[in-house]
């Protein structure tokens, strides 16, 4: 039984290839116009999505500055509050008051607190 | 970019590139032709058709869910707008090829009368078939898809193609042998 394929050439569109060609060259230049449409519309979630890296990089930048900043200034009024309490045990001291040893060592080990250390 | 997958073209084109869309329409305007041949049944018609609905496929490329099966989702595309083609009785060509600038060299006015009037034969001779059989053997026999890439893009089993592709030509065979014979009478 002859089942071989079927001589369907005259259908094909390289059969004429110019015509073929000028076929593709116009549906390229309507996709074109499409995608300069497409290029036009702005797309909320694509905008949000643009200035995502941006938003990082400030972010990033910020956290960079602060967090030292706040450390810093923690430390420092760590510091004050040391001086004030040693100050506080001393006035004590100097208007002929008895600073317990409790009072000494509570200066001192919120002190060593403040910088991180245990009592 | 040759060798590029079609999920890299379709995230091309979805970034504006027209060289994605060139390279999508080299490897699928061909196929969607002959679906839409196979539908419409006339080649002006099919050549709308498939403009039409490549052109709208890249227009709505964001709504392609599966890039990496970008082929099966334009050719589906291609089966609406052919239906709806059918349809409406629509004629009236979107871009007429006429006014285009074809360069002047082609077949010669007889060979082109020749080639025609086959050409008329063999679409004649198609229409007689079920559509899924007209666009198996179109897949296979102009195309030059094998029995199992025509099984998985249109989803029927290997068996069931094959089928379709001997009766699809033996239908044809005898239409096309009696239509030669009525020439010669």
């Amino acid at each position: 039984m002859n089942d071989d394929p079927i001589d369907l050439s005259a259908l094909d569109p390289m059969d004429d290839e110019p015509r073929w060609r000028a076929f593709v060259d116009v549906t390229l230049r309507r996709v074109d116009a499409v995608l300069a449409e497409r290029a036009g519309r702005e797309d909320p979630l694509d905008l949000i999505a643009s200035w995502r890296r941006p938003l990082l990089a400030v972010a990033a930048a910020a956290i960079a500055v602060l967090v030292p900043t706040e450390i810093a200034l923690e430390r420092r009024e760590a510091r004050v509050q040391r001086v004030e309490r040693l100050v506080a045990v001393s006035s004590r001291v100097a208007d002929g008051g008895r600073p317990t040893a409790a009072d000494f060592l509570r200066a001192l080990g919120d002190a060593r607190a403040a910088e991180g250390k245990t009592p | 970019m040759p060798d590029e997958r079609d999920e890299d073209l379709v995230a091309g084109v979805r970034r504006g590139s027209r060289e994605a869309a060139e390279q999508l329409a080299d490897r699928h305007l061909r196929a969607c032709r002959a679906v839409a041949l196979a539908i419409v049944g006339e080649v002006a018609g099919a050549e709308d058709v498939c403009q039409d609905a490549f052109v709208y496929a890249m227009g709505h490329i964001d709504d392609c869910r599966r890039p990496a099966r970008f082929g099966a989702w334009l050719r589906q595309i291609v089966r609406s707008h052919a239906r709806n083609h059918l349809r409406d009785g629509k004629r009236d060509r979107m871009v007429s090829l006429d006014a285009v600038d074809a360069p002047a060299r082609g077949p010669s006015p007889a060979r082109s009368a020749e080639r025609a009037d086959l050409r008329e034969r063999l679409l004649a001779a198609l229409r007689t078939l079920p559509e899924e059989r007209r666009e198996v053997v179109l897949m296979h026999d102009l195309e030059g898809w094998t029995h199992r890439e025509i099984a998985e893009r249109l989803a029927l089993p290997e068996g069931t193609v094959r089928s379709h592709l001997h009766l699809a030509r033996k239908a044809l065979r005898r239409l096309l042998d009696g239509l030669r014979a009525d020439l010669k009478e």
